[in-house]
């Protein structure tokens, strides 16, 4: 009898220990089943492929082609010397490394990546749009980047021969070259008092005319830059080799307690740093924020709903029913005072300085603040002081680092 | 030596048990009208039965597929209730980052939540405030949601067809 006991015993605990087996594919990398999963969570190999129902343009080549010229051309702006390009550098992982934007004037926002911005939900440091196509429509108009007005644009493309003809086998006929020519300079519906009065004056048809040119820059500028993937990393690297089986040192074991450090809840970087972009891709108060002069998500709450150019607008290719994000959007001014979106800390190590206004120069400046800032201290902002001593801080840095690009 | 046998059988069943589990902990193991994650809960004044069913376990991200189920203290159901729902994390000090919204389904005391997300793991609230001819009453359920993604071995329920 003892006999079948223990042979009953050692087959459930066989059964057992080959379901462990087969959940824990890696075995033999230093890690907990829990533990395994949070890191394989961050992995890039589980990012979907970017999508945006409000512009049907975002896969084509062609609209990719014309928006790729878009993003590069210097002419779409007021002084000739401002394109798109000018603060999303190539060389520099299409960011500045400016702690605000300097175009035509001076921004007081820091500029962001564009690597995997298409992946985006919301846009701009406080999702005041709800797409890209949209959001590459703002800075053109801004006095501070291009500064170029509506009819300015819509007449310089729909003329230029290249430009028309490319944007006539996207987008179909554009208005006649004689209706275009009649459209008049500096006109925009924001603006100073004459450029608003002029635009004014055209009449609605050619307003939408005018309109719909512009929201089509915008699609094709968002073609072009949803081909800006988020970066590979090494950190990729590590858990793909691990996932295979193979006894990887691609991470040093400082950079694997740095790691071990970053999924623990108690310093929280996993509240808001989560998924393949290390971002939950939402908005929140880390003590940033600047009452009466910027208050981030809480001050555009309006503007992102009646945005003429959003997922309801006239421009949009969604079904309105579809614009779920913009539906059910948090619209309390009061939990959003101070909140800016999470970004993304893929390449963090190459994209400083940090936090929306530029305001932290290094990452380890950063973790300073997450340990020490006031409103942290004080309990207004959406998390608590964390507590890292210098090794623990060095490891976290040396992890971060592993999220940086990895050249081809 | 027959308690032995007991406990061992015991035990074997639970593991058994616990294998299987894990086996199916896919949250797309759930069939269409099943929920995989439900809380039930009497409201603060003891007028109304809740029950808040959900498709999948809560999750960080995704618009969450639940439904409520309202009764009085006679298990009767109520279909006319006006509903609002509220939530966050206290110990973070933020609420939800949508404004979900509730609305009857189908006329027998089952009403549909959309626009549900959550946006940390961690220990969320979830309320209700519920009015109807009788009174109004709250509840708020109470619930930890967890970034990696657990088995889903509640006793499935059935969720009317949205």
């Amino acid at each position: 009898m003892r006999t079948a006991v223990a042979l009953t015993c050692f087959l459930i605990l066989s059964l057992s220990l080959s379901s462990c087996a087969e959940q824990d594919k890696a075995a033999g990398h230093p890690w907990t089943p829990s533990e395994w999963s949070l890191i394989q969570s961050l992995s890039l190999e589980n990012l979907p492929a970017a999508t945006d129902s409000s512009n049907r343009y975002l896969n084509n080549p062609q609209a990719i082609q014309l928006g790729s010229e878009l993003f590069f051309d210097k002419r779409l702006s007021a002084n000739g010397q401002v394109s798109c390009a000018s603060c999303h550098q190539p060389e520099k992982f299409f960011s500045d490394g400016l702690t605000t934007a300097q175009a035509i004037g001076s921004g007081t926002r820091n500029t962001p990546s564009l690597l995997g911005a298409a992946w985006n939900q919301w846009f701009f440091w406080d999702g005041r749009k709800d797409s890209l196509w949209s959001q590459a429509l703002a800075p053109l108009e801004d006095p501070k980047e291009h500064n170029i007005a509506r009819t300015d644009l819509a007449k310089l493309v729909l003329i230029d021969a290249d430009y028309r003809q490319k944007y006539q086998a996207l987008f179909g006929s554009p208005p006649p070259l004689a209706d275009i020519q009649a459209w008049p300079v500096d006109a925009r519906p924001s603006g100073s008092i004459e450029q608003m009065k002029t635009w004014k004056a055209l009449s609605d048809q050619q307003r939408k005319a005018i309109d719909t040119s512009f929201a089509n820059l915008g699609k094709s500028i968002a073609a072009y830059v949803s081909t800006l993937k988020p970066v590979s990393t090494r950190f990729d690297q590590y858990v793909s080799e691990v996932k295979a089986g193979k006894n990887t040192h691609l991470l040093n074991n400082t950079e694997l307690a740095g790691l071990r450090l970053f999924i623990d809840p108690k310093q929280q970087c996993l509240n808001c740093h989560s998924g393949p972009l290390f971002t939950n891709q939402s908005f929140h108060s880390i003590g940033t924020g600047e009452m009466g002069k910027d208050t981030g998500r809480a001050a555009i709450i309006d503007q992102v709903r009646f945005d003429r150019f959003n997922c309801w607008g006239d421009f949009s290719d969604a079904p309105k029913e579809s614009c779920t994000k913009l539906q059910y959007m948090q619209r309390n001014r009061h939990q959003l005072i101070g909140a800016y979106k999470t970004p993304s800390l893929r390449n963090v190590g190459n994209t400083a300085p940090y936090f929306h206004n530029g305001s932290k120069l290094s990452l380890a400046d950063v973790l300073d603040h997450y340990m020490n800032a006031k409103d942290i201290q004080a309990g207004r902002a959406d998390l608590k002081p964390i507590s890292l001593t210098s090794t623990e801080k060095t490891a976290l840095l040396a992890f971060l680092q592993t999220l940086n690009a990895v050249q081809p | 030596m027959n308690k032995f046998i007991l406990k061992t059988t015991l035990l074997s069943s639970c593991l058994l048990s616990l294998v299987a589990c894990q086996a199916e902990q896919a949250p797309s193991a759930a069939t269409s009208n099943q929920a995989a994650w439900e809380l039930t809960q009497t409201s603060s004044q003891g007028l109304f039965k809740v029950q808040l069913m959900c498709k999948h376990l809560p999750s960080v991200g995704p618009f969450q597929d639940c439904q409520l189920a309202l009764t009085n203290g006679q298990d009767q159901a109520i279909s006319e209730a006006k509903i609002s729902i509220d939530g966050g994390m206290p110990s973070h000090g933020h609420g939800l980052p949508t404004a979900p919204v509730v609305s009857p389904l189908d006329g027998q005391g089952h009403y549909r939540i959309d626009g549900l997300q959550y946006n940390m793991p961690g220990a969320w609230l979830l309320g209700f405030m519920i009015k109807t001819s009788v009174g109004q009453d709250k509840v708020i359920f109470s619930f930890e949601i967890s970034n990696i993604e657990k088995a889903a071995c509640a006793q499935p329920s059935h969720l009317p067809a949205s």
